[in-house]
């Protein structure tokens, strides 16, 4: 008998005009041991489907309206969890059924230590003291190897990073070995390498305790990494339900298809030097040869540093390296990708280019002119070159004015257009970017996220600038849309000669769009090369690490990382007396640096 | 935190001595002439002149400030103008009475709103938070002064079970604490109604019930924990009000109180008095908002720790 | 489960309620007074305002005092004379009397408080009473002589005022700038203490009447609000409040354990006129506005009845009051003065008064009266503390900023001398006294100084007959009328009142059972 049998399950919410069904009539089966990967994009209800399970649906407001969820308990009972009362489900959850959810920095209470935490699961279920939970609350905290098990258990959320968190959150779902874990999409929040971290640890705890496993994501690499079955839901229907290795070899369905061509995968373009665009079914390969190297630099920086004072009562406690001594340079036409995981200052290298941070010391030159002191007309001669592109779209557009207000407002603030003529480019702009002209008068929230981030692109284009720096301007993304916006990024590139700062953590993205790569770690650029030499040959460790952590979209090679390195990664923050060291790189190809000194004491 | 504590007491030195300077000019520039007012209509010309030398009325308005400084530093407050009695004893026979009042208003402004705004926040939308919107909002919006002559009348005069007036045995605390507290109740029934409901939304309530944790738990451990963290701060705010409020409720409720002096002083244009009472507002204030913090700290581990 | 509550909580509320009348029954002998304001202090030379010196009244004494009718009668004083010229008083004493504390009451006790009240240099509020003191002389132990500057044939009366009763001097000595607080004279009750908001007295055992006061103790209260106050009274915590506003007399009326007091008070209310300036400088105008405004709907707007017409400047309760021919309201006689002075078409005035309620309706009162001569009036409410320094420090006639003043005045002393000379005399225009309508008549003027210059009764009446008619006649005031002393109390309270002046009075042999 199978642990978990869903069978023409309906789920729906209140709306203004009565019910809306999200689920309309699903099938699914788990069995013990098993691991069943649901995949699909935002609003195909795969979450709804793990709390429906739970039953927690009922405290979001949503109803099952239909179906049956059978499930075998511990006695081999099978009890039908879509008529089970709140007092019966609530004894199921923690022993028979647990969760891990996305966000482990908003999942944990932050008022409460981790122990406790932990330790109240154990004593309601396992009837324990709270001595003999606080125990076995250390032995879960070794369990999911968190080091120094014994003094986390009085820390609270906010004292551990987020790898960390969800590691808790893990110890949580499985204090009370749970016949079926739900996972909705673990790691997604977590950094590439913390994610391969979660992923092992997951794995091997899965079948330690023979537990069924639900694993929700939208992430097709990590499907291949986990799933021994796979669930395709689009718009609160299975279209496609299959072995992993079957599916992926041959999917069936036209939306599964769509999903895994979508999939950027790491190494696809090994054997070949320049970024080429996602392929769009049938179009032949362009490359994107564009960059114009004898030309002047649009972007040159030279030891650019930028500091945060981290103050305690009025004293300086601490200081956040956020960029230390970066250096590049970016051609015209080229796309420089920053890579690295979070907090190691690719984010505020971007910002201390058009000043939203202010640097300590360094030069900053775009298109060949000295912009590191801005003033009088230096400023707006820099906001016109440089554009931002943020990761967010919907927090970085008024909600209160139209689509077309925003575009044109850079046209009026650099009076690059007057009158009618406004009107013109913004619709030119909208059309340059996919989007129609109608929708000029539109407000952002009548907007999709993935449109909303073409109008971003629009308005950054609007100042006619020579570079954009993009940062994790498709993360937030559905993987089709995010390949669209990737694809217009590239055409941009093509057509108007663009060059971009490409920051972004996502591997196989950076590998499509960049010309050459630099690897950030601590603030410091440790590696910097052409694209195929970094990814094809990468000299420092921590590139290396940051590559294999990649979860492939290839059930078959699912191997192919064991070794993996299971420490954390240093803080940027220093003590103001310690200064980080800081050394030339080293070049080991043509174009190609790596860092050699010791960075943060890790490499 | 001890010294974080002394650090905040320092610190308070200047905004007093900013709000001295900025009461002392105030009060000096309202029109009126406390001298003639002291003298009384019957008093002759010579007389209203000899008060006026007397209370240094005649001199710079700067000079004046600086005897007011003066006197400070020595931790004098003066002379009522009006009665000719030391500020500091005016004071302090008037402070016990509204310290007292704010207190239990307060309390039972806590346990009224924060208990209401808990039971509206638990049953959303059932007939119990449909009751306790209505009774915010008439709290919110019944003025005072007729809530405590409604209640004189029926529980004194009718009922004969409370006093009708004055500072005495807890009896006579009761109806002027619940018609002080029962406006700041409905304002912090609202808020901890909204602040529990937003955080019923939060994950980590979410992860609470995929533990298996009871309702009881999930609503006292993990939702009001989190709800309870901007309501200290509310709390803190709303004592601002309670002295304000105070000068009604006292009035009516003939609670020896300082809110009546004030009003009499203001009248009277008292100003060592208006002055004293002022700054001691200021320093009530300063200090509510540094027990605030350290509640706040204790409560939300990560201001404590960082 | 809920009616077992409402059960217990009655249960709760018997006892409580029986907890609070049987304290009630404990302080049975406890009179309980409340007011409308706080005291100001306990030293009867340094107060003004009527609540302070109605306290003060209950612990001292002076050589004179007023009784419940204003009719001046002995009190520290045994008898006296004095010469043809009104300068010269001496004073015999009781004897054999002494305060709380023992210090004897005698002639130096006399003195010393005359010289403290009126020494310049203690700048006690009080010191007008005095002012006409030359000095004062020990003739024996019981005998006491009184040098006057000038002729003040009001003397005695003067020393019937609060102002003028005798201080203990071992308290002034001792307690210093604190004997405001501590003050207690010979009176029939003496201090137990004072803060905030409450007077606490006990029966003066060594009262000069034996047997008396027949109250065992008195609490003294500030209560602002007037509801509280009633309030109060009816559930027998208080037993005499004072004032009660006219709209709530209806409901006292109804309660059979409460006595309303309802008599004339000796505040006459009136409008005063800028007579320096146009066109309040011509008589014609006076006496129109006189003729426009009704006097009887006046009584009822303001005082809901509680109001009787003026027929003198002065109220009928002051010495030497001489009726007058009422101002009769006459609207088409107002128009034609007007029309005869120059103004047929009536002129822009603005009035003035304080912020209270009663001052905000007489105000608008007036506006609604004068409009039907074509006097159009602005209504302008001030702040007592911005009132006063625009009446004050603003002089001279010609360039005062007040045309009309809503306003009033009661004498404290139950003479007619301080019942029209602060606001009809013309050496009284502000700041000296409060004259201001800055009325100048030679007739009145000498009258006033006539009066004051002998103590000899018909001479006195004969020249405060001719001020008043000659005030009345040349509309000095725009005459409003005359206000009650409202006040209400237990029937359990036998022998308190309301004086004229409006303030508490208590009767020696006063009960309370």
């Amino acid at each position: 008998m199978a642990l978990l049998e869903i069978s023409g399950l309906k789920l729906a919410f209140p709306g203004e005009d009565g019910p809306v069904e999200v689920i309309h009539g699903l099938d699914m089966t788990v069995e013990a041991g098993e691991t069943v990967a649901i995949v699909g994009e935002s609003g195909s209800g795969k979450s709804v489907t793990a709390l429906a399970v739970t039953r927690l649906l009922d405290h979001a407001g949503g109803r099952i309206t239909a179906g049956r969820i059978g499930f075998t308990d511990r006695a081999g009972q099978v009890r039908d969890l879509a008529t089970q009362s709140q007092e019966a489900m609530r004894l199921l959850r923690g022993p028979e059924i647990a969760m891990v959810f996305q966000e482990p920095m908003t999942s944990l209470n932050p008022v409460l230590t981790v122990g406790r935490q932990i330790a109240e699961g154990v004593m309601l279920h396992q009837g324990l003291s709270e001595q003999a939970a606080t125990e076995e609350a250390r032995r879960l905290l070794e369990v999911v190897r968190i080091p120094d098990a014994a003094r986390q258990l009085g820390r609270y959320p906010f004292q551990l990073s987020g790898g960390m968190r969800q590691r808790v959150m893990i110890a949580i779902a499985l204090s009370c070995r749970p016949r079926l874990l739900i996972a909705d999409e673990p790691t997604t929040a977590l950094d590439v390498t913390v994610q391969a971290q979660v992923l092992r640890l997951m794995r091997s705890l899965q079948k330690e305790l023979g537990m069924g496993l639900i694993f929700i994501t939208h992430d097709m690499g990590v499907v291949a990494e986990m799933a021994d079955r796979v669930v395709v839901m689009q718009q609160g229907r299975v279209v496609e339900t299959g072995d992993v290795v079957a599916l992926f070899a041959a999917p069936s369905h036209a939306y599964t298809k769509m999903l895994l061509d979508a999939v950027p995968v790491l190494g696809s373009l090994a054997d070949q030097a320049l970024p080429a665009p996602f392929r769009i079914a049938g179009a032949p390969v362009v490359v994107q040869d564009t960059v114009q190297h004898g030309a002047v630099p649009v972007l040159e920086l030279d030891g650019l540093v930028t500091r945060f004072d981290v103050r305690r009562r009025f004293r300086l406690a601490g200081r956040i390296h956020a960029a230390e001594q970066v250096s590049l340079k970016v051609w015209p036409g080229e796309t420089l990708a920053l890579v690295g995981e979070s907090g190691c200052g690719k984010t505020t290298t971007g910002r201390s280019i058009i000043r939203l941070e202010q640097p300590r010391s360094g030069t900053i030159r775009v298109n060949g002119e000295d912009l590191s002191d801005l003033s009088g007309a230096k400023e707006k001669r820099l906001r016109r070159a440089v554009q931002f592109v943020f990761q967010d779209p919907f927090a970085s557009l008024d909600p209160r004015l139209t689509i077309g207000f925003s575009i044109a407002e850079p046209i009026h603030t650099h009076g690059l257009a007057q009158g009618p003529a406004v009107q013109a480019r913004v619709q030119a702009l909208l059309e340059q970017v996919g989007l129609l002209p109608e929708h000029a008068r539109r407000y952002p929230h009548e907007m999709s996220g993935g449109q909303r981030q073409r109008v971003c692109i629009a308005r950054a284009l609007a100042s006619e600038p020579s570079l954009i720096i993009a940062d994790e301007a498709v993360a937030a993304l559905d993987v089709s849309i995010r390949a669209q916006v990737v694809n217009l990024l590239m055409d941009l590139q093509a057509r108007l000669g663009l060059a971009y700062l490409f920051i972004s953590h996502d591997m196989a993205v950076v590998e499509r769009v960049s010309h050459r790569v630099a690897v950030m770690y601590l603030g410091q650029i440790v590696e910097i090369g052409p694209r195929q030499a970094v990814f094809g040959n990468p000299q420092h460790p921590y590139t290396k690490r940051l590559l294999e952590a990649v979860p492939v979209p290839d059930p078959t090679r699912r191997a192919a990382h064991a070794a993996l390195d299971e420490s954390e990664v240093p803080s940027p923050l220093r003590t103001p007396d310690d200064m980080p060291v800081v050394a030339p790189l080293v070049a080991v190809g043509a174009g190609h640096y790596v860092a050699r000194h010791r960075v943060g004491g890790l490499y | 935190m001890l010294d974080y504590i002394i650090r905040r007491l320092a610190g308070t030195v200047p905004v007093l001595l900013a709000v001295s300077v900025f009461v002392f000019a105030f009060v000096h520039l309202l029109p009126g002439d406390p001298a003639r007012m002291v003298a009384g209509p019957e008093a002759s010309l010579e007389q209203v002149e000899r008060t006026r030398a007397e209370l240094w009325l005649d001199r710079p308005i700067w000079q004046q400030y600086v005897r007011y400084l003066d006197q400070m530093v020595h931790f004098e407050l003066g002379q009522s103008i009006k009665t000719r009695e030391p500020v500091s004893k005016l004071i302090a026979e008037r402070f016990m009475p509204t310290f007292w009042l704010t207190v239990w208003s307060m309390v039972w402004a806590v346990i009224a709103g924060v208990g209401l705004g808990v039971l509206s926040g638990v049953r959303r939308g059932h007939w119990i938070d449909r009751a306790a919107t209505v009774f915010a909002i008439s709290g919110i919006s019944f003025p005072s002064f007729w809530l405590g002559l409604l209640m004189i009348d029926l529980f004194s005069v009718r009922l004969g079970w409370l006093p009708t007036s004055g500072y005495g045995s807890w009896l006579s605390f009761v109806m002027p604490a619940f018609t002080l507290g029962s406006a700041v109740a409905a304002v912090m029934a609202r808020f901890t109604r909204s602040a529990f409901v937003e955080v019923s939304a939060e994950d980590y309530v979410r992860t609470a019930r995929s533990k298996g944790v009871p309702e009881r738990g999930v609503i006292w451990t993990h939702t009001l924990r989190n709800a309870l963290i901007p309501v200290i701060t509310l709390t803190g705010l709303q004592f601002g009000f309670l002295l304000g409020g105070a000068i009604v409720v006292e009035t009516v409720f003939a609670w020896p109180g300082l809110g009546r002096l004030l009003i009499d002083s203001v009248g009277f244009r008292d100003y060592p008095v208006i002055q004293a009472e002022i700054l001691l507002f200021a320093l009530e204030f300063v200090l509510i908002n540094l027990l605030v913090d350290v509640l706040y700290g204790l409560v939300n581990p990560e201001i404590r720790l960082k | 489960m809920t009616r077992m509550f409402v059960r217990l909580l009655m249960a709760a509320g018997i006892v409580v309620g029986a907890q609070a009348g049987q304290s009630s029954g404990a302080r049975a002998a406890d009179l309980v007074v409340a007011v409308s304001d706080n005291l100001n202090g306990l030293d009867p030379h340094d107060l003004n305002d009527n609540i302070s010196q109605a306290a003060a009244r209950l612990t001292h004494e002076g050589l004179f005092k007023l009784d419940r009718d204003m009719k001046l009668v002995p009190g520290l004083a045994e008898s006296f004379t004095a010469n043809d010229t009104a300068t010269e008083f001496v004073f015999k004493l009781k004897q054999g009397i002494s305060f709380p504390d023992g210090t004897p009451f005698n002639a130096s006790v006399v003195k010393f408080s005359f010289d403290r009240g009126g020494n310049p240099a203690n700048n006690l509020k009080r010191q007008s009473i005095y002012v006409m003191i030359d000095h004062t002389d020990v003739v024996d132990d019981y005998t006491v002589k009184v040098t006057l500057k000038y002729p003040f044939g009001a003397f005695p009366n003067n020393l019937a005022h609060p102002g003028a009763m005798i201080v203990n001097p071992t308290l002034v000595t001792k307690f210093g700038k604190d004997f405001t607080r501590n003050a207690t004279g010979t009176g029939p009750f003496e201090l137990v203490s004072w803060g905030a908001d409450t007077l606490k007295l006990k029966k003066n055992a060594k009262y000069r009447m034996a047997g008396l006061p027949k109250i065992d103790t008195l609490t003294y209260r500030s209560v602002a609000e007037n509801g509280t106050r009633l309030a109060m009274l009816q559930a027998g915590e208080a037993h005499f409040i004072t004032p009660v506003p006219p709209e709530m007399i209806k409901l006292v009326e109804k309660n059979a354990d409460i006595v309303v007091f309802d008599k004339p008070s000796l505040l006459s209310l009136f409008a005063t006129m800028n007579s320096q300036k146009k066109p309040f400088s011509d008589v014609r105008v006076r006496q129109a506005l006189n003729l426009a405004v009704d006097k009887k709907a006046y009584s009822k707007v303001i005082w809901s009845g509680y109001a009787d017409e003026l027929d003198s400047p002065m109220a009928p309760g002051l010495g030497y009051y001489s009726k007058q021919k009422p101002w009769p309201y006459d609207v088409a006689k107002a128009k034609a003065l007007l029309a005869e002075a120059g103004y047929p078409n009536g002129f822009d005035v603005t009035i003035t008064s304080g912020t209270s309620t009663l001052s905000k309706r007489s105000m608008e009162f007036l506006q609604q009266q004068l409009a039907q001569v074509g006097v159009k009036v602005t209504v302008e409410s001030l702040e007592a503390g911005v009132l006063t320094s625009k009446l004050y420090t603003n002089p001279a006639a010609e360039t005062a900023t007040i045309q009309m003043l809503v306003t009033g005045w009661s004498s404290s002393t139950g003479d007619a001398d301080w019942g029209i000379r602060p606001f009809l005399w013309s050496k009284g225009w502000p700041p000296v006294l409060n004259n201001f309508a800055y009325y100048k008549n030679k007739e009145v003027d000498d009258a006033i100084e006539a009066g004051l210059s002998t103590i000899d009764p018909a001479k006195r009446a004969a020249a405060y007959a001719t001020a008043q008619k000659v005030a009345w006649e040349d509309a000095a005031l725009l005459y409003l009328g005359m206000s009650h002393n409202l006040a209400a109390y237990s029937k359990r309270l036998k022998g308190a009142s309301m004086r004229g002046d409006q303030q508490f009075q208590l009767d020696e042999d006063a009960t309370l059972n």
